[in-house]
């Protein structure tokens, strides 16, 4: 029998009764059926194994290893029951990968700043940092850790920054007491998050996310478990009325890692989300499958746990005039507002409601209360300056005829008043949410000018902001036949206020796990 | 450098270079968005001066000189010891980059 959540089936969940729950896996089993043969030990624990815990997505990388380099045979089912047992019993509590989602939801435009040098010089030279910090070992697991990386990657010790120094002395002497100290295998956080009730996932949601190239969509998702698996159905739309079906499966992994595979519209899509400790809401990022450089956040408040506003559109209102604003959230019955005229409620619907409300004076803000959760529409007349997000982007040729598809990019704009100093830039700046400017690419130096880089790099959409990047492979028509690279300056206008940003567009991954 | 000479052109155009001062100091590649390669020489994504004309490119001219040993572990399989027949059906990689596999497969969604 299938059974996709297996902390529900573990018994952690026994509570909810409306859960059929059937038999558990017996993952130990499993893991004595197919690793023991190589690292049991004598004491009955695992080599390697019993030493870790680290997330699905780090267990599954191990597996995927096992079976690529030592012979490792598993069907597809085995294997994920495998990464959902060792996830569940030696998995990361909510606290422990709470700073570093966005390497779990592969968010396209974090840049880590958090580390020290140290850390980044050993560690973060070849992947993320977060992609050790999300892991936590015993200290002779961190031992072991670097003697593997020496095998695996022999060259490791004539790279840059291996060669030209003592690496293996300061990975063996400086590096593994520190990971030993800051990721050490028992934490006071797992002992807890074992011992803690586990958020519900089933139930309905509210969902407020957007599509890139689209815009917001929001809507209802319900999650239903059959035949124990865990369904996923719901509707999400955008602000022109379109809608998108929504339907798949979820698996639910160390009691609040929500993976789903649904198809959203008419296209595969994947969720990689983290359940709050209270059940209330979901976050994290959602993306069409295989196009995860275009991912966006995605944020669902439950039914049933309280009021809470998610997310108002439009974002602000313009001065001197009624608006019609949508209001999505949980529990959104009365909503009250802090203007002088009162709400206009217009309709009631699953997922929030709509309502017209009038403005006030540029500057101050239209305050939308619903229980203790309020939205603040800010009122302006003239948009001083626009910020763009990302600020700093990266693009990758693809397709082709190749396997790596392009890894496009959506940028979006938002709108600031420079505040009381009248000075853009300073800590007085009102942000007055998203609009819609007109885009364009410009070269983003003389470097770039000279390379006619905005010839060959793609095409922006000037009125969505998605940019499409170009063919992947050597390009006859370019010096020395060079990719279709390039350093661009991204500009947004949006009644003459301006903002810009900095999009690379570079050379495609050719291997990209879901850790990087 | 004082007692030392170039012998070829390339060479001779940095000495000269240098004594111009217009030899930039190499920093750390820093600009990177999480994921990129950091400091590896030649970078693969992003050069040191955050843009991508230093880069070494096109990519599939000097691919196997640069990943076989595992330069760029982190963007192109290592076929060394991770990913052995990466290559095998594009042994000329300016020609043959079509053929090449992305490594992770995309079927095993947790």
């Amino acid at each position: 029998m299938k059974l996709r959540y297996s902390w529900v089936a573990l018994g952690l969940l026994l509570t909810s009764s409306h859960l059929a729950i059937a038999a558990a896996p017996d993952g130990a089993k499993l893991i004595e059926n197919n690793c023991a043969a190589c690292h049991k030990q004598p004491d009955g624990t695992y080599s390697r194994i019993s030493g870790q815990r680290k997330t699905p997505e780090a267990w599954q990388m191990t597996i995927q290893r096992m079976r690529r380099q030592n012979g490792l045979e598993l069907d597809a089912n085995t294997q994920r029951l495998i990464v959902q047992y060792l996830s569940d019993t030696q998995g990361l509590a909510p606290s422990e990968t709470k700073d570093l989602r966005y390497a779990l939801d592969r968010d396209p435009a974090a840049q880590e700043v958090k580390f020290n040098n140290q850390f980044v010089e050993m560690c973060g030279r070849c992947h993320t940092a977060a992609r050790v910090a999300l892991q936590r070992r015993t200290k002779d697991e961190w031992r072991t850790h670097i003697d593997f990386h020496v095998g695996q990657f022999p060259t490791i010790e004539y790279q840059s920054l291996g060669r030209d120094r003592d690496w293996y002395k300061i990975a063996v002497e400086t590096m593994v007491p520190l990971l030993a100290e800051q990721y050490p295998l028992e934490t006071e956080a797992w002992t807890q998050w074992k011992a803690a009730n586990k958020p519900d996932p089933v139930g309905s949601w509210v969902v407020s996310s957007s599509i890139a190239g689209v815009g917001p969509v929001f809507g209802v998702m319900t999650a239903s478990p059959k035949e124990g698996v865990l369904h996923l159905e719901g509707n999400l739309q955008s602000l022109d009325g379109k809608t998108y079906p929504l339907k798949g499966t979820v698996n639910i992994y160390t009691g609040y890692e929500w993976r789903a595979s649904v198809s959203l519209g008419e296209q595969a899509y994947r969720q990689i989300l983290a359940l709050s400790e209270d059940g209330k809401n979901l976050e994290g990022r959602h993306f069409a499958k295989g196009q995860d450089n275009l991912s966006t956040v995605f944020k669902a408040a439950k039914q049933g746990t309280g009021t809470q506003i998610l997310a108002v559109y439009p974002e602000n209102l313009k001065a001197g005039k009624e608006q019609e604003v949508v209001v999505i959230g949980a529990g959104i019955d009365q909503i009250t507002t802090s203007s002088a005229k009162a709400i206009e409620p217009l309709s009631k619907m699953e997922f929030g409601a709509k309502v017209k409300v009038a403005s006030q004076a540029v500057g101050a803000s239209v305050d939308l209360t619903v229980g203790e959760s309020v939205a603040k529409l800010p009122v302006y007349d003239k948009v001083d300056r626009l910020s763009i997000e990302p600020p700093y982007a990266v693009a990758r040729v693809g397709g082709n005829g190749s396997s790596t598809p392009p890894a496009n990019v959506w940028f979006q704009a938002v709108a600031w008043l420079n505040g009381a100093d009248g000075k853009p830039n300073t800590e007085d700046d009102i942000r007055i949410g998203k609009v819609n400017p007109t885009w364009q690419l410009k070269p983003f130096n003389e470097e770039a000018e000279k390379l006619k880089d905005a010839e060959f790099v793609g095409k922006m959409d000037e009125k969505m902001g998605l940019f499409a990047t170009a063919e992947a492979g050597p390009n006859p028509e370019r010096v020395y036949s060079t990719n279709n690279a390039g350093n661009m300056k991204v500009l947004a206008d949006y009644e003459g206020a301006t903002g810009e940003a900095q999009m690379i567009v570079t050379v495609q991954r050719w291997i990209d796990p879901p850790l990087r | 450098m004082k007692h030392m000479k170039p012998l070829n052109q390339k060479a001779d155009l940095l000495l000269k270079a240098q004594e111009a001062g217009q030899v930039d100091d190499v920093v750390a590649m820093q600009a990177g968005v999480a994921g990129c390669t950091a400091t590896f020489d030649p970078g693969w994504e992003v050069d040191p001066f955050g843009g991508v004309a230093a880069l070494c490119q096109p990519m599939e001219a000097d691919l196997y000189g640069c990943s076989d040993p595992c330069w760029w572990p982190a963007q192109v399989p290592d076929t060394m010891t991770s990913h052995n027949q990466w290559g095998d059906k594009a042994p000329n990689a300016t020609k043959d980059w079509r053929s090449l596999g992305t490594i992770f497969p995309d079927n095993e969604d947790l």
